[in-house]
């Protein structure tokens, strides 16, 4: 795949602008490594999905996990929702890519933004809707503690919430993807945190398993990822990647009404983001104030912060993984004793 | 011993986590 994205006619891979002068050595690394993530995830996904059907059924298990389970339409929404969002902001992110690669500098802002909000509502209806469905052709099997948009508020302002929480997180996992390996390995951590929270049980129907289910082998592709993106990186996931990344992880907490656990199993994620919040901020208030713009971090995204403070890229990326695999387990012991509540 | 409720879904998400990382590695060395 990388040899391929390096014949690909017409292609510039320049190295990222605003970034350390450090990382201008990283001109002529292809991007769009998400392709692979993504491809690698869908294919695994839907193909052990298939043959997990065939064996249940085979096995006696049944409905609820066999072939008759995966040819109810019913099912579709919980199967397919989530590789639906991941899927279509890979595409986003290819567009935008793609753009940059051919020397058009990229989508604008304002077009990304949209193509994300269209995304994440169509994700979002798609639950709403698949949730009526089952409640309406096979009440008796979901408990409706699992059914997302179950949390008393108002179906409109969790909705909202929802979008706010998808389209965040999958700019916050595109701001952090600047450094070698640091998203990928996030997202790994991200997939093993989803897979040790679901019930352990395989059933189609059970909403809050379904974000393990992809983020197997999501974090198993960005596992794989990460041979060829450790540090010196030979390929990039691009927007390609993150913003599907980053759209799966806030989909899948949705999914599984777990959005209050999102800070601390993608507490990097969220560290990157409010350090770009809040630097453009001052820089704005001083400027404003003093008529000179001043900063709080030597340069926004964090990891930057710390590599032009003298940090190698990979203490960067050790140390930032280390961060959030404490601020994960955090999260699950208070997931575990009930302090979270269920959201949304 | 683990139960069958467990071991099926662990079975089934450990196959799906390494299939993708096969197919990735796969991949990225072509």
């Amino acid at each position: 795949m990388i040899a391929w994205l390096k014949r690909l006619r017409g292609m510039k891979w320049s190295a990222r602008e605003d970034t350390p002068d450090t990382h201008l050595q990283k001109a002529g690394t292809p991007s769009m490594g998400g392709l692979g993530i993504i491809g690698a995830a869908v294919v695994s996904y839907f193909g052990v999905q298939a043959t997990g059907a065939v064996v249940y059924s085979l096995a006696g298990y049944g409905m609820a996990t066999g072939v008759a389970g995966i040819l109810r339409p019913v099912m579709w929404g919980v199967l397919l929702l989530l590789p639906f969002c991941a899927v279509a902001h890979a595409a986003l992110g290819l567009a935008d890519d793609w753009s940059k690669a051919t020397g058009r500098g990229g989508l604008r802002a304002r077009t990304k933004l949209l193509g994300q909000i269209v995304a994440a509502n169509l994700f979002l209806i798609g639950v709403v809707w698949a949730n009526l469905m089952v409640q309406t052709w096979l009440p008796s099997r979901v408990s409706a503690a699992s059914i997302p948009f179950s949390f008393s508020v108002p179906l409109w302002l969790a909705f909202t919430v929802a979008l706010l929480v998808i389209v965040g997180v999958s700019n916050a996992v595109n701001i952090t993807d600047g450094i070698d390996g640091l998203a990928a390995g996030l997202s790994v951590q991200v997939g093993l945190a989803f897979l040790i929270i679901s019930p352990k049980v395989v059933v189609l129907l059970q909403w809050e398993n379904s974000a393990a289910a992809f983020w197997a082998p999501l974090a198993g592709a960005c596992a794989g990822f990460l041979i060829f993106n450790k540090h010196k990186a030979q390929v990039f996931m691009g927007d390609t990647g993150s913003l599907a990344l980053g759209a799966a992880l806030g989909a899948a907490a949705v999914m599984t009404r777990t959005v209050f656990l999102l800070p601390f199993i993608g507490f990097v994620f969220f560290v990157e983001m409010f350090s770009v919040m809040l630097q453009v901020a001052y820089f704005k208030y001083t400027r404003k104030k003093s008529g000179e713009g001043k900063r709080i971090f030597r340069r926004a995204p964090l990891h930057h912060h710390f590599e032009l403070g003298g940090w190698s890229e990979k203490r960067v990326v050790l140390t930032f993984w280390t961060v959030n695999l404490v601020a994960t387990a955090i999260g699950l012991a208070l997931w575990s004793v009930g302090i979270l509540p269920r959201f949304p | 011993m683990l139960s069958d409720a467990l071991l099926l879904p662990l079975v089934h998400w450990g196959i799906s986590f390494v299939v993708a990382f096969v197919v990735m590695a796969a991949m990225g060395s072509q």
